[in-house]
Order: C-alpha cells, then structure tokens, then sequence
C-alpha cells in the first residue's frame, strides 16, 4: 500500500485529499506546518509527497529544495494557490514533479499521484526503444505503431498522445495531464477538443471487434490498457 | 480594443501647436510692430530736419534781405565762393528776374512747384544746379523781393538724411535681432513643450491600449501643465486604488466561491457513482443536470480568475522573440480533428513573418479561444478560415467563420464579460473566450477588431505595438 505525505495548512483542503487518497487505497499522514511537515519528509518513509507552496513556518519551496540537496527524491507533487506560469516553473525548477494549482478537482490530484507513484516503481530504462501494452506496441525509434503486429498510420499529434497514454498505461490520464503533456499549455483549452483527438485515435487504434484499449473514466480522463 | 486613436502624424504636425501658433502671432505682431516704429521715427526725423532746415533757409533769406538789390548778385557770388572754399554744407542759391530768367547763382532754373511765400520745400532730382546736374535731395526756399526778382535759397540734407538712415538701420537691425531671437527662442521653447506633450502621449497611450494604470504622466515643469500632469496622476492613483479594490473583491469571491463549487462537483461525481447501482434515471439524470451546472459555474470563475491572471503577466518572463507561422499551424493542427467531427472545414493558411516579440503561450491560448468560437459558432459543414498574412505594419491574424456573425451594435458588447450574442445565446459556453483574448492582446499592446465577414465574423488581431498621434 503507498504512503502518502500530506503537508498542507488548510484543514479543510487537507481533509479532501486525505478522504480522496484514502478512498483510493493509500495511507495518508497529514501534517499543518512546515517544519513538522520537513521532518516526516527527510524520514524518506513516504512514497509520494503532497506539498503546499505556502506554509506557515517553512516555506513549501524551501521544504523542497532541502529535500533535494540531502538526496531525498520522493516524488513531489505541489499544490498551489499560485497559478501563474512563473509560480509553476519556480516550483518545477526547486525539484517539484508535478504542479497544481488549487482549486483542483480530486481526480485530478489522484490521477497525478498515481503517475507519480508509477514513475517512481517503474523506472524506464533509457535504452527503452519500444513500448508494448498488451497488444499494441510503439516503436520510440521509428515512430512506428503496431496492434497485433499489424502497423497503424497515425499523424504526430496522435502518435504523441499514444507514446504518453503508453507511458502510464494502467493510469487514469485527466484531460489537462494530456493537453499539458502533448502540448505543452498550461491552461483549460475548453470545450470537448481532447475528446475529440482521443475519439479519433480511438478509432485507429480500437477499430470495431476488438478489445477496446483506450477506457474513459467519467468525469475524469482516460486510461490505457 | 479596436484603435481609434487619432491618424499617426506628419512631421510637420508639431507645427500645428498653440505654442507654434502664438510663435507666429508674435512674429507677425512683432515685425508690424517694428515697422510702425520705423514709420515714426522716420516721420520724426524727417519733421524735425526739415523744420531745421527751413530755419537755417529763413535765416539766408533775412541774410540776402539786408543786401540792395544792386549788390544781390555780388552776394550771392561771394556766398558761393565761400561755401566751395570753406567745404561747409552745401548750400544753393539762385536769384531769378520777375521773368524768370537767371540772374546770378547755382540754381540754374526756378523749380515751377516751388511757392514764393517763405515756406520750405524738398525736392527729388527736379533742383537744376550749375553745370546741368540735378540735385538728389535739397530742401529749398524762395521769396520775392520788391523789385519783383525771386530769391532761390536750398540746402541739401544728405548728412542729417544719413543720420536718419543710420537711426532706421540701426532700429531695423535691432528689431530683426530681437525678432529671430524671439524665433528661436519660441522654437526652443516649442519643441520643449512637443517633447513634454510627447512623453504625456506616451504615457496616457500606455494607459489607454494597456489599461496599466499603474502608468504616471512625468512630472517637473512647475507650469500648467505640470499643475494638470499632477491632477492627472492623482486622478489615477484614485482609479488604480478603486480598480485593486473592485478586483481585489471579485477575484476573491471567484476564488472563495471556486474551492466549495470544486467539492460540490466531486460530491455529485460520488452520488452519480452511487446512482450507478439504482434503477432510478430521474434521479441520475437530475444528478447529470446539476453537475454539468456546477461544471459551467467552475469554468466561468476559472475564466475570471484567468482574465485576471493574464492582466498582471505583462512584466513576467514569457515574452521574447516567437514565431507566429509555427504558432498558426500549431493551433490549426490542435483545432482541425474538432472542426472534422463537425464537418467544418477548416482552412490554415500562413506566410512567413519573421518573428514577433510577444508571449508565446498566451497568444496560442487567444487564438484557441477564437477557434473554438468560430467553430462552436459555425454550423455543420460551414467554414472555418485561421490566416496569418503579412501588412506594411506588421503580421495579421485572422480568425474568419461563416457562422450568424455578430451584429454591428453588439461587436463592442462581445469583448465584455460574459456576453451572449442573441443569436448565440443557446450554445454552451462561459462567454468569457473573447474577454481571455481581449486580455491576451492587451497585455501585447496588439489590437482586436470584430468585422462583418458576410455571412460571418472576421476577428483580427493586429500583431504589432499601436501608436497614439
């Protein structure tokens, strides 16, 4: 079972995340203020770590930053009020592996934690040249994709979509993970314009008869696998 | 933010300040001025030199009057011979018969316009002297004597006209000093005033494109304008105080009101996963209902709280040097499996530009918001144009559909938030895209305008930094 390290403030916030990690199956400690927040984390006990950017006593960044100095690389997820691109980039920068900015959606922060766990377990070897789920496999070097040995033409958006859903295969992908990842923008491009792209690699890659591989996970995203 | 600042100027639009005009006024009153004064003095001049001279005139007749009429011509004689021996003024005499025939003197003939009566008269080149050469200028006076000979007496002046003339010369020289002093000093002042007006121009344009009022007139000239630039500045800080305020509150309600709404929507995502195991569709399909409002609540405040965001970017780090043609197509490329599901056709076309200073993702986060209005608003199988075209000014984007258009009245009111066009009023959305894109071309200092596309809309966003007069 993963553990969980909620550093956060604002009880309220942290009630939800702790309830939502929970009703997923993690362990979650709570704790309100950065230093006792700093302690728990130089432990190293934790799988992944929730962090606020602004705490009382020591600040989110610097928790970070120190983590990272004494070789502690728990994956950090952090979670801010701060939404501006430069707030997300000082985060990333200090050694953060995902941001988000607060309000956020509960699946969403699952579903980053997830990937983030799944990045820690399953470290990829840089020599990787293919991906394989299940039937479908993706040639990193030919930019080639096959379904039971059968090769699929898909345009380089598309492809791109594939490479990232086949990366975290097995995990719940919100819209934003996906628009963020591929494209490369940090905000909410409307609309059903994901849905769409992944309808129509749906169609490649899942034509009828077959086992559907690309799941929708309502309210939330997708999953591959 | 459609320009409609004044038509950029001609150089020579300085020239058309009030300070240039009262320069011209003043060079026009001055020069009339001077030339009154030149008048006067003349007149002066000449009334008192011709006064002195008909006294001096006066006094040769009493002189020749004391003479006999038989010892006349013998004075006369020595008169002459003492002036061309002494080389003092030169003056003229001529003794004339009743006839008029020439008795003794230098003055040859009797000037016909000459009255015999004493008073004093000048002549211009009419006076014929000794050896047949005409006097240039001489004042002259006769009389008649008893025995009915006339008695020419004339002086001629050039010495006190040379005085005059120097008098005129040197008031002539001193007003056209003071004039092109005058000039210079105008111009100097002029431009002086140009460069200050330049820079308030600057500023209040800044104000006027970029909304920033944190801008502030330059102060420093201790006059009218400065007492106005101070007002001005003061007049803005009350707004950027109020504005802070305004925004303050309603970016805190957006963000209070945005955190309960997030749990209201995971609460419902909890029911809906609990309704999954009744048999009751009402229910699930109240359920959808309300979540899919709470959805539209979420996405107008996280449309306001952007809005707001992206006012305050424009001294962050995202600007630099980008290229447009790659941008178009990256957008065109994010929009055309959208525009495919809905059978629109959706046309890129791109020239290259070179580059353009400006945020590269707000910019692709304006165009997306204009694509997917343009295509939300076009009906299946209508036409979606995205072009990027080269002007004299700089690069132009634009975003043409084929959908209802906008109407004329309503082209300011869609820039606003949460505007619904009446034609548009039944489809989904925050009514917030255009307020994202307006924000996005303010922060660039670019402009927005909204055209008839007949049938349609063109929005075009002109990449380039406007200009105030």
């Amino acid at each position: 079972m993963s553990r969980v390290l909620t550093i956060e403030d604002d009880e309220i916030t942290a009630r939800e995340i702790v309830g939502e990690l929970k009703d997923r199956g993690f362990t979650v400690d709570w704790v309100a203020n950065g230093r006792e927040g700093m302690a728990r984390a130089f432990s190293d006990d934790y799988d992944v770590i929730t962090l606020d950017r602004m705490l009382p006593g020591v600040d989110g960044l610097t928790i970070l930053t120190t983590m990272r100095s004494i070789g502690i690389q728990t994956p950090v997820l952090m979670l801010s009020a701060l939404g501006d691109v430069d707030e997300r980039i000082r985060g990333l920068r200090a050694g953060g592996d995902d941001y988000l900015t607060k309000p956020f959606d509960p699946d969403e922060m699952t579903a980053r934690i997830e990937v983030l766990l799944r990045r820690r377990q399953v470290r990829p070897a840089q020599s990787e040249l293919t991906l394989t789920v299940g039937p479908l496999e993706l040639d990193l070097i030919a930019r080639t994709v096959k379904r039971d040995g059968e090769e699929i033409a898909l345009l380089p958006t598309e492809y791109r979509v594939l490479e990232y859903m086949m990366h975290h295969a097995g995990q719940t992908i919100t819209r934003t993970m996906l628009f963020e990842a591929v494209w490369g923008y940090h905000f909410d491009p409307g609309t059903n314009l994901i849905d769409v792209h992944m309808g129509r690699l749906r169609k490649k890659i899942d034509p009828p008869g077959v086992k559907p591989m690309i799941q929708t996970v309502r309210g939330s995203g997708y999953l591959l696998g | 933010m459609d320009r409609t600042y004044p038509a950029q100027p001609a150089p020579c639009r300085r020239w058309h300040s009030t300070t240039f005009r009262l320069l011209t006024v003043y060079a026009v009153v001055f020069s009339l001025s001077v030339m009154v004064l030149l008048g006067l003095i003349g007149r002066s001049v000449t009334s008192a030199m011709e006064h002195q001279m008909d006294v001096v005139l006066h006094w040769e007749l009493i002189y020749f009057d004391s003479s006999p009429d038989n010892e006349l011509v013998d004075a006369i004689r020595r008169r002459n011979e003492h002036e061309q021996h002494e080389r003092l003024h030169p003056n003229y005499y001529g003794l004339f018969a009743a006839d008029g025939q020439h008795l003794a003197g230098d003055i040859l003939a009797l000037p016909p316009s000459l009255p015999v009566n004493g008073d004093g008269m000048t002549f211009h080149h009419m006076l014929t002297l000794a050896g047949n050469v005409r006097a240039p200028v001489v004042r002259a006076m006769a009389e008649r004597r008893e025995n009915g000979q006339t008695l020419v007496v004339a002086r001629d002046p050039t010495d006190i006209l040379r005085i005059r003339e120097t008098i005129i010369n040197a008031v002539m020289g001193g007003g056209l000093f003071c004039l092109g002093a005058g000039i210079i000093g105008g111009l100097a002042l002029t431009v002086s005033q140009y460069r200050r007006l330049k820079a308030i121009r600057l500023v209040t344009q800044r104000i006027a494109q970029g909304g920033d009022l944190g801008q502030r007139l330059p102060v420093g000239g201790h006059d009218e304008i400065d007492m106005l630039a101070h007002l001005v500045n003061h007049m803005l800080a009350e707004v950027e105080r109020l504005m802070i305020e305004v925004k303050g509150a309603c970016d805190g309600i957006a963000h209070d009101l945005r955190t309960p709404l997030a749990r209201v929507r995971t609460l419902l995502m909890r029911i809906e996963e609990r309704t999954n195991g009744l048999q009751d569709d009402a229910l699930k399909h109240l359920v959808d209902n309300t979540r899919r409002e709470t959805d539209t609540l979420l996405d107008r405040f996280r449309a306001m709280l952007r809005i707001s965001e992206i006012g305050t970017l424009q001294r962050r780090g995202g600007f630099g040097e980008m290229q447009l043609d790659t941008l178009v197509k990256e957008v065109g490329e994010l929009f055309e499996p959208l525009a495919e599901s809905r059978s629109i056709d959706l046309v890129v076309r791109t020239v290259p530009v070179g580059t353009t200073h400006a945020d590269r993702a707000l910019m692709f986060e304006a165009l997306s918001n204009l694509l997917d209005n343009a295509i939300k608003f076009t009906s299946d199988g209508g036409t979606v144009r995205l072009e990027l075209m080269h002007t004299l000014s700089g690069p132009q984007i634009d975003v043409i559909d084929n959908g209802p258009g906008i109407p004329a009245d309503e082209r300011d009111a869609v820039r606003q938030r949460f505007y619904r066009g009446e034609r548009t009023r039944h489809l989904a959305g925050s009514g917030l895209g255009l307020s994202i894109v307006s924000a996005v071309v303010n922060v660039h200092g670019f402009a927005m305008h909204i055209r008839d596309a007949s049938p349609g809309t063109r929005v075009t966003i002109e990449c380039w930094t406007g200009t105030l007069i």
